[in-house]
């Protein structure tokens, strides 16, 4: 059986990965630490076991990419010609789907408070002999809350883009949920106090439908990237310029008269065919070798490219 | 930021609620009971349930207790006139809960199931009783509002802190447990 060549991860990557890696743990014990608070705090209360189930989901997807990452680094084997990289794939879509859920979740919650129209009731809290509303502790409580997955989305969303790793990009729409519902609840508890009942709900409404877009964006991405879609850019969301690029770059070859490429993403890494018309058929099997070694070193993405000559073109590509 | 562009209702809300907070009152009530309550009519639900509520059957007796005494402390401070409502607790809560009565008394302890039937004050005083099993049982007083009042709410507890319930007077010194 034919197994794949080790894909070689460049230096510089692998440095931003292991940054990956340390942020998503830090950020796995932080939403740990939140799971807990909750469940301490939660006594019977149903809306506080509904927020607690919800951040028991974003526990998820850290632990996902961390085990998608432990499990990439194996060598293709035998009952893995192809290698490990789709594992991110797996992870990708996992963290897609808690975002998803998150986001109807809220959708939820609030529809069903803004048709049950019971306005919200918040009492009076006693700090250190002082009596005041308890809306101004649960907006300094809320303000707190929000600042570590702010701080950690910002520096997921950064890290990720370099890295194009999907997995914590998806992951720090979670984190930009996470603070943006404190938000709105900050907002929510506003309106409350000018009597305003409805605003709390609206408020995680809004941030609910956004979520959910989110969401549904990063399924679609996840699930094209298993059904083999071309290569799509992580930043822009648009197709990839590479196959063209390595279509040029074969055709610039003397020996190649026309040259076709396809390609996929497997997790981090890309793979796919070039099937080239040879011009001349002399010191062929030499030359698709050259040919293959250029391709694979165009781009440091891409794991392998398997060159196939064929008599007519047009008939391969259509 | 990327957000004031995405989420235009949010910043609507919180403009207002900017604006709301030079001027007005804050927290404010949904449906006004602090203004209308104030120099006016206090609609007060109560049910009998000795000593906090003390009626008489028909309801002809101005009821007394603890907790139809402190409702007097309200009346004045507010200077409004009382209108006493006689219902079954389960009635009272539900009428108190619609925003059709201002206050409900009922001797009420807090469990999570009257919780979810109306805003309750905090327990202004805690009682404890022995159980036929041995155990003791603490029961948190407190009294019923209408939901999303939070400036009556506001205005409920800072008396209930300033001028507390009597409990003394109808209480034996064993009956009354940790404040």
């Amino acid at each position: 059986m034919n197994i794949r060549r080790t894909y070689r991860i460049p230096e510089n990557r692998q440095v931003v990965l292991n940054k990956l890696i340390k942020l998503q743990w830090v950020n796995f014990f932080f939403r740990l630490s939140i799971v807990a608070a909750i469940y301490f705090a939660m006594g019977n209360s149903q809306a506080m076991k509904a927020a607690w189930l919800e951040d028991i989901l974003t526990l998820g997807p850290p632990l996902a990419f961390l085990i998608a990452m432990h499990i990439q680094k194996r060598p293709p084997d035998k009952s893995y010609p192809y290698g490990y990289h789709r594992v991110n794939v797996i992870a990708f879509l996992f963290t897609a789907c808690a975002l998803f859920a998150l986001g109807l979740f809220l959708l939820v919650d609030s529809t069903t408070s803004l048709l049950e129209a019971k306005p919200t009731s918040i009492g009076a809290q006693t700090f250190y002999g002082h009596t005041l509303w308890a809306g101004w502790v649960m907006i300094a409580a809320l303000v707190y809350s929000a600042i570590p997955p702010f701080i950690l989305g910002r520096m997921q969303e950064k890290l990720a883009r370099h890295a194009h790793e999907k997995t914590v990009m998806a992951d720090a729409k979670i984190s930009k949920a996470d603070w943006m519902t404190a938000v709105a609840s900050v907002i929510g508890i506003l309106g409350v106090g000018m009597g305003l009942w409805w605003a709390d709900a609206a408020a995680a409404l809004i941030i609910g439908l956004d979520v959910t877009r989110d969401g549904y964006t990063n399924i679609r991405e996840a699930v094209g990237d298993l059904m083999d879609r071309r290569p799509h850019s992580s930043e822009t969301g648009k197709p990839e310029e590479l196959p063209a690029l390595l279509e040029q770059q074969l055709m610039a070859l003397d020996w190649v008269e026309r040259a076709s490429v396809r390609l996929r993403e497997e997790g981090n890494v890309l793979s796919g065919e070039a099937f080239v018309e040879p011009a001349c058929d002399k010191d062929l099997t030499s030359n698709i070798v050259q040919a293959q070694h250029l391709v694979e070193n165009t781009d440091w993405r891409i794991s392998e490219v398997v060159i196939m000559p064929v008599t007519d073109l047009t008939r391969a590509s259509d | 930021m990327e957000a004031e562009g995405r989420y235009p209702l949010l910043v609507v809300i919180l403009t207002l609620a900017l604006l709301h907070l030079g001027g007005c009152r804050y927290p404010n009530d949904v449906a006004d009971t602090t203004e209308r309550v104030t120099a006016g009519t206090l609609r007060v639900g109560v049910a009998h349930n000795p000593p906090w509520v003390i009626t008489d059957h028909e309801g002809t007796k101005e009821p007394a207790g603890i907790e139809a005494d402190w409702v007097r402390d309200l009346a004045e401070a507010l200077s409004a006139k009382i209108e006493w409502h006689h219902q079954p607790q389960l009635e009272l809560l539900e009428s108190v809960a619609k925003g059709n009565l201002d206050i409900g008394i009922a001797g009420l302890v807090k469990t999570a199931q009257i919780s979810k039937m109306a805003a309750l004050t905090r327990p202004y005083t805690q009682t404890s009783h022995h159980r036929s099993d041995g155990n003791i049982v603490n029961e948190p007083h407190v009294l019923a509002l209408p939901h999303g009042e939070n400036g009556w709410m506001m205005t409920v507890e800072r008396l209930l802190e300033a001028r507390p319930p009597r409990t003394d007077v109808w209480l034996a010194p064993s009956e009354q447990g940790a404040q």
